[in-house]
């Protein structure tokens, strides 16, 4: 009796581990979308990194950031100017921490998390909760897209302008992640 | 999970579990709450010299269980407390190898930010200026126009045109070499790689139309010098084609900002 009560409590007591996943970068994208009256401009930034774990309590805590030097437009005058905007060289990452409750990673198919958390850019910081899809791929990788709007004004961003008309403030954002479990 | 384990222990070590329940009823009021004639103390407060049996660590064990579950109930209703916010105070991205020297980044940043406030005033004047100097080189070409009709066209010959088309003239070239040193002069911040792209697509029009501003002062130089010979109207047509050709190009450096 003894002997069962006691692993039992071996049983009761030993921890999970935490999952841990990291984002491929070099399968991994971030596309933002800007609308000026005269163009709507799409770049891309491939230069994307980012882990996340999920606890044995279900809590996911991610972390993901990116390059702003690294967006692509596929003008480089207009990416030099976007940099010049977010002032590249003083703040050359966005950077997305968020945590997510009863968060399962899927064993096939999808499954959405939501993920409360801030984002910074441009030296400032915003909360934001961003619904993310994940998809399993393979025993060992999942995709994980998640779609959201930023205001540059509010991370103090001055709008560039073109033939003396701004950009919209309105920034769509997508991203686009391949992880891999690592135990 | 820590409850369901407290009480399967008791469940196995506990054979009095009745004695158990009655005496977690009387420790607890009859509201829920602690307290009450029989006081239970929790476990910890023994120390093993106490001879505590495990049949009554097994009780106090249940017991705690359930005080544990009373103390995690919500007192309020659900709804009545919003749940704190979920902590951020984590790192996972910490890599200590892979980050800048913060006063090399810093005093780089500061050396860029000039770059760039010089870079945007420059830039600034330049799409200005550049739209006035469209302006006043249509005007030129008009009135260019009008002076071939006067001189090459019956217009009589009068020359009503001319100061007009040579003031203009003059007033466009200031503007077209200010507009083009400030674009060629501005800093360049970042690194840029060549591509073709919409700027400089910009760029070689305007290299056309700067080949044209300089063939057209040369020209427009020659055929006023060779007034009243044959050749005149020859290089007149070549000055009218060429100046046509430059607001031609000029245009569609112009337009192609728009793409």
């Amino acid at each position: 009796m003894l002997a069962v009560s006691l692993a039992l409590t071996l049983l009761c007591a030993a921890p999970d581990q935490p999952r841990n996943l990291t984002v491929l970068s070099e399968k991994s994208r971030l596309v933002f979308h800007i609308v000026h009256k005269l163009h709507k401009i799409e770049g891309v930034s491939k230069g994307v990194e980012g882990r996340a774990r999920v606890l044995p309590d279900g809590t996911a805590q991610v972390q993901v950031q990116a390059k702003v030097a690294d967006f692509d437009s596929g003008n480089e005058n207009r990416d030099a100017h976007m940099k010049e905007v977010v002032e590249a060289a003083k703040y050359p990452t966005i950077v997305f921490k968020g945590v997510g409750a009863g968060a399962t990673l899927p064993e096939s198919g999808k499954a959405t998390v939501t993920l409360k958390g801030q984002l910074t850019f441009h030296g400032v910081t915003q909360p934001l909760e961003v619904p993310v899809t994940l998809e399993r791929v393979d025993a060992q990788h999942l995709d994980a897209e998640a779609t959201f709007s930023v205001s540059l004004e509010a991370f103090k961003v001055e709008r560039p302008e073109l033939l003396l008309v701004k950009v919209d403030d309105k920034m769509d954002i997508e991203l686009k992640l391949s992880l891999v479990e690592k135990s | 999970m820590r409850l369901s384990c407290l009480l399967a222990l008791a469940v196995l070590c506990a054979p009095g579990l009745g004695r158990a329940e009655d005496a977690a009823a009387a420790g607890l009021g009859r509201d829920g709450t602690a307290g009450g004639d029989a006081a239970v103390a929790l476990p910890g407060a023994e120390t093993p010299a106490d001879g505590i049996s495990a049949h009554a660590l097994a009780q106090r064990a249940f017991l705690s269980g359930v005080l544990l579950a009373q103390a995690e109930a919500p007192s309020q209703p659900a709804g009545a407390q919003q749940a704190p916010p979920p902590s951020l105070d984590f790192d996972l991205l910490d890599d200590a190898a892979k980050k800048p020297d913060a006063a090399a980044q810093a005093a780089d940043a500061e050396r860029i930010d000039r770059m760039v406030r010089t870079r945007r005033t420059m830039l600034t004047l330049h799409q200005g200026l550049g739209i006035a100097t469209l302006a006043s080189l249509v005007g030129t070409t008009v009135v260019g126009q009008l002076a071939f009709n006067d001189k090459y066209r019956g217009g009589g010959d009068t020359e009503r045109f001319l100061p007009w088309h040579v003031g203009l003239l003059i007033t466009t070239s200031a503007l077209f070499t200010t507009v083009g040193l400030l674009g060629v002069l501005a800093p360049v911040p970042y690194e840029k790689h060549f591509r073709w792209d919409t700027a400089n697509i910009h760029k070689m029009f305007m290299a056309l139309a700067t080949a044209g501003m300089v063939a057209q002062l040369v020209l427009g130089l020659v055929t006023h010098g060779l007034d009243g010979q044959l050749s005149q109207v020859d290089l007149a047509t070549a000055h009218q084609v060429i100046g046509y050709a430059t607001l031609g190009a000029m245009t569609a450096g112009t337009v192609t900002l728009f793409f």
